[in-house]
């Protein structure tokens, strides 16, 4: 952006702050529902990085498949499944250790990505909006980097999904 | 036609004439956010004055017509007397949740606010991806709506929440797919270009049948979208005696009643932008005389004209029917409106690939 | 039937014939006999009683407590009372609520006011008091000392179990046992006391499964005012200002009830001018409490337009009230011997002028409601009530004609100038929510056909009959029904000779609309149960009393 590096720098730090302090306290709080909100927080901020880089098409996307659609399924989850019982549940060992496998193998990715990342500016937005029609192309090309295989795969996965969906319903009835 | 890209660039230039850019740019971002918040609170009160008079011409009646001449000044009043109001302190809630809540609503509502073309040149956010925008931003009140009923501690507040949820998780799908229709006529997502394609014609008269079918599912939808009559259920008073906001008081409350009001209002602009021409002016292809007298009509008047006259439907529908029951809001929505707008979709690609429309 | 007495004896039932004097045969009989006789009155072909219009409790002091059950066959169109007479300390009669589901809540009142315990009814909670209160208020030995039931300052907590009264085979003890209302998990939700749709301070505990309804537990009392109590120390001309406060909808035919009852009971005639005045209040009334159904009933499915037509028309109604009678919700006209004042000088010419108009506003409300298709779905099919259930619940008026039971008391047992008149008596047949709204729709028609009669026929002469100013009743029980807007409304007098009545009754047209809302709503949705209710159109001053 051409308004100075030093704003620029402050609403990145600013985002990942809001980030990385939502992302602790998603996992520390004890009531479930915040802890689905301060999810929903963070992947704001994960939009807003992406309004910030000028990926408008990918934040859209993270508003509404993340915020608007995932996070409402968990809170509707939520609604229909909790109860006071399982609040006070003590935790299992082995899903301590598989809490722990997975913490690790996950702080070991982000240390290799940490390195593997070439900093410099990265946190600076380059260049203008991508427009849609590129990346509509993107998607149904059969090109090189064309991604028609991927889409049709998830569309055909996303169509079971939705027959297993119908199929539960009406056994329930 | 005047084109308000030029008072924007004078306060650009004058900031920047004489102070740096990274101060000019914060201030012009103060300036933007100021201009917003009062257009909203501003749009609020007249909706909501507009919503009284309206509803009183229906029911034989005057409507506020003792402050100010014509009752002018009652939403005013009524706004001094909510700011003034206590705010409830609930026992037994998630304080956290439940003061958060309204905020996620209107914070919603006024990002999908900012990105309605008022007039030429008066658009704060314009992304190319401008509708997908809008539908994502405002899918984020669905949040703030089940927040408010969860942590409401209230039954009521509970059942409305629920309803609420399955209510717009079901019609966005039908406002998604109508403004999709759109969007394969205009070739573009971006707002600003969608209302300069209307130049030639507006896309309800361009896009002809599929067009004028996706304009009445979108206005079906929108009405349901923002809760209003006859899909008011969320809030339905004579069965769950307010809803999600029951136990709402004071500016919270307010919260919920302005963006809902102002959601009513975006829904009308945006079938304004994306049908009616936004604040394009009736173009006529052909006709340059008639064409020329148009756009000595100002632009924003065109918009808010429009939108007057969007909204004068919505309060239309509200005040004539009768509440629908919660399966037969789902069953129309899911029975009918989404095969007929999915197969609408279908025959406005073969309407432009063919070259169909005018 | 004659001589209904020999008719059961000769089936085996043991019962002496009270009152010969009265116009309705009257039976005794001992409780233990009671549930068999009841039993065999309900199912014997001949007599076919399928009707319990109401009971009444009794404190008869010395000989002790005893229960009056006015039962009608709507096939053969005879009435029979049967006493059954109880101890006062060990107060048990068996229940009927079995073979008359109108007596669930009324075995319930009586239960409230007497302490009569109804052996094997399944509910036996009290109905319009506390679950604390102590005494029996409507027992003549009650004592009213308020530091026995001080005013409560905590929030009463529901009882949520139901107690059942059996008596144990072997030792003839009675035995107590409790039901749950609601098991745990259950989702209970409180439509009420304060509610927009319950009209007035009514409670419902629902139970919800989703948006679905399950059962409906019904709380009266809110507005309980001890009205049948406060009647028994005041002298007559006094208790007539406490009809209008019941129903105050159809305050002109509860006073009318009450007035006819006392003037029979003192063999008065009153001038025929009066009586078609009170004919013709008695119909701008229905059509008032019909304006404000339709009001309601529109603003319940969340139609407020068509609220605010009803409600400009009924305006005009109260408009001609005020003229005549001085007042506009309560008017307090009618008296012991006509009414209290002639009618205004304009009141013929503007009532006239409102029959010609309403007829021209009203395809304006069907309009812009009844023929719409959300209204149509919302209300077809939904709470069906079939004849036989109104008969049993007790249902009657308007939401007993849309499921085809012929019970209109104007057309049934004429009353006033009702048999000089030509009218019809609306029926539909299918008992949903629809037929309940078109019936009274449609009833508004016959009342509009009426006063035009009424108009043209009113004779010149009194207004009233000069009654003496202190009036004492012969002794004996006189009863008098009366069509008001929204059912068979009853009134109850027994005199022992006293300028004060010994006991006064008032038969609720609410009370079995309510009773009948945990059939009609259940298995439906939460916002079926709001239509239901705003179909039914009870009032619930009148439920409480």
């Amino acid at each position: 952006m051409e308004n100075g590096s030093l704003a620029s720098t402050l609403v990145f730090f600013i985002l990942a702050a809001v980030m990385v302090v939502c992302s602790i306290l998603a996992v520390t709080t004890k009531k479930i529902l915040r802890a689905a909100t301060y999810l929903l927080f963070v992947l704001f901020a994960t939009a807003g990085l992406y309004f910030y880089l000028n990926y408008s098409f990918l934040g859209a996307v993270q508003l509404t498949v993340y915020a608007g659609g995932i996070i409402v399924l968990y809170v509707f989850s939520i609604f229909l499944t909790s109860t006071d019982e399982e609040k006070n549940r003590p935790i299992r060992s082995y899903r301590r250790w598989l809490g722990f496998i997975a913490a690790s193998a996950g702080t070991l990715l982000c240390v290799y990505l940490f390195n593997a990342m070439p900093w410099g500016d990265a946190y600076h937005a380059k260049g203008a909006e991508v427009p849609v029609k590129a990346i509509g192309n993107a998607l149904m090309s059969a090109d090189k980097f064309g991604y028609i295989l991927p889409f049709e795969a998830l569309s055909i996965l996303l169509l079971a999904c939705i027959i297993g969906g119908i199929m539960i319903a009406r056994k329930r009835r | 036609m005047f084109d308000f890209a030029s008072v924007t660039g004078w306060i650009d230039g004058f900031l920047r004439s004489h102070l740096s850019s990274a101060l000019s740019f914060f201030i012009e971002c103060v300036l933007i956010g100021l201009t917003i918040l009062v257009a909203y609170a501003v749009i609020a009160l007249i909706m909501i004055l507009a919503e009284r008079k309206v509803c009183a011409a229906f029911q034989c009646r005057r409507g506020p017509n003792r402050v100010g001449p014509w009752g002018l000044f009652q939403t005013v009043a009524d706004m001094v007397k909510i700011l003034t109001k206590e705010i409830m302190e609930i026992n037994h809630v998630d304080r956290f949740l439940y003061n958060l809540a309204p905020f996620v609503v209107i914070i919603a509502s006024v990002l999908a606010f900012s990105c309605i073309p008022f007039a030429k040149g008066l658009q704060v956010l314009d992304f190319n991806v401008g509708v997908f925008f809008m539908m994502a931003v405002s899918s984020i009140g669905i949040v703030g709506i089940l927040l408010a009923g969860w942590s409401s501690n209230n039954k009521f507040s509970m059942i409305g929440a629920m309803r609420s949820g399955a209510q717009m998780i079901s019609y966005e799908l039908s406002i998604g797919l109508s403004l999709l229709t759109i969007v394969v006529l205009s070739g573009t997502m971006q707002l600003s270009e969608i209302v300069e394609a209307q130049n030639d014609l507006w896309f309800i008269f361009k896009g002809h049948i599929p067009a004028f079918i996706a304009f009445v599912v979108y206005l079906v939808a929108g009405t349901a979208e923002t809760n209003r009559g006859p899909f008011d259920l969320p809030e339905a008073e004579s069965e769950l005696t307010a809803g999600y906001h029951t136990e709402y008081s004071g500016m919270h409350f307010g919260f919920y009643y302005v963006a809902e009001f102002v959601n009513a209002f975006i829904v009308a602009s945006l079938a304004t932008t994306l049908f009616l021409g936004g604040w394009m002016p009736l173009h006529i292809p052909g006709w340059d005389g008639f064409n020329a007298a148009m756009d000595y009509i100002p632009s924003i008047l065109w918009f808010f004209g429009k939108t007057a006259l969007m909204i004068f439907i919505l309060m239309w529908f509200k005040w004539t029917f009768p509440r629908l029951r919660v399966d037969q809001l789902l069953t129309l929505e899911w029975r009918y409106l989404l095969p007929l707008n999915l197969c609408n979709l279908l025959v406005m690609v073969a309407v432009v690939a063919c070259g169909w429309h005018f | 039937m004659n001589n209904l007495a020999a008719y059961l004896q000769n089936g085996g039932f043991a019962c002496e014939t009270l009152d010969p004097t009265q116009h309705v045969e009257t039976l005794g009989v001992k409780p233990d006999l009671w549930p068999a006789l009841a039993a065999f009155l309900k199912t014997d072909a001949a007599l076919d009683f399928d009707f319990l219009s109401y009971m009444v409790g009794l404190d008869e002091g010395e000989k002790g407590l005893s229960v009056l059950y006015r039962l009608y066959s709507y096939r053969h169109g005879h009435t029979l009372i049967i006493k059954v007479d109880t101890d006062r300390d060990a107060a048990e009669i068996p229940t009927v609520s079995h073979l008359w589901k109108s007596a669930l809540l009324e075995e319930r009142e009586i239960f409230d006011f007497f302490g009569i315990r109804f052996l094997d009814h399944p509910d036996m909670r009290r109905l319009y008091l506390r679950g604390d209160w102590n005494g029996y208020p409507l027992r003549k030995d009650y004592n009213a000392d308020p530091d026995l039931n001080p005013v409560p300052t905590t929030a009463e907590k529901l009882s949520d179990t139901q107690p059942v009264f059996h008596t144990d085979r072997q030792t003839g003890a009675t035995t107590t046992d409790e039901h749950r209302l609601f098991e745990e998990e259950e989702y209970v939700v409180n439509i009420g006391p304060q509610h927009p749709a319950t009209h007035g301070v009514l409670h419902f505990q629902v139970s919800l499964e989703g948006e679905l309804v399950r059962k409906v537990d019904v709380h009266c009392g809110y507005i309980h005012r001890g009205i049948e109590k406060m009647c028994e120390s005041l002298t007559y001309p006094q208790t007539l200002a406490l009809t209008d406060r019941l129903d105050y909808l159809s305050a002109h035919q509860n006073r009318h009830a009450l007035c006819a009852c006392i003037e029979e009971a003192l063999g008065l005639e009153i001038p025929l001018r009066a009586q078609y005045i009170r004919a013709i209040m008695d119909e701008l009334s229905r059509i008032q409490s019909h304006l404000l159904f339709y009001s309601t009933f529109c603003m319940d499915m969340g139609g407020l337009t068509p609220f605010f037509y009803g409600f400009r028309d009924r305006e005009k109604i109260l408009n001609l009230f005020e003229d005549t009678t001085g007042g506009r919700l309560i008017q307090n006209y009618n008296m012991i011997g006509g009414v209290a004042a002639d009618l205004h000088p304009d009141f013929l010419r503007k009532t006239a002028e409102f029959i010609r108009y309403l007829p021209t506003v009203l395809p304006e409300y069907h309009n812009v409601f009844t023929d719409n298709i959300i209204v149509r779905q919302r209300t077809k099919n939904i709470g069906l009530l079939t004849k036989e259930e109104a008969v049993s619940y007790g249902i009657t008026g308007p939401s007993a004609r849309a499921s085809g039971l012929s019970c209109d008391l104007r057309k049934l047992q004429p009353y006033g100038v009702y048999d000089r008149l030509q009218f019809n008596e609306v029926l539909y047949q299918h008992g949903d929510c629809y037929d309940r709204y078109c019936v009274r729709m449609d009833e508004i028609h016959e009342s509009l056909r009426l006063l035009d009669q009424l108009l043209t026929q009113i004779p010149d002469g009194d207004y009233a009959l000069k009654t003496k100013p202190l009036i004492k009743l012969p002794e004996g029980r006189y009863f008098k029904l009366v069509e008001a807007a929204r059912g068979m409304f009853g009134v109850f007098i027994e005199s022992r000779g006293d300028k004060y009545p010994y006991r006064v009754k008032f038969r609720s047209t609410g009370l079995p609309l309510v009773g009948a809302v945990d059939h009609l709503a259940s298995g439906h949705k939460i916002a079926d149960l709001i239509v239901v209710g705003a179909s039914l159109d009870y009032v619930v001053p009148d439920i409480d009393r």
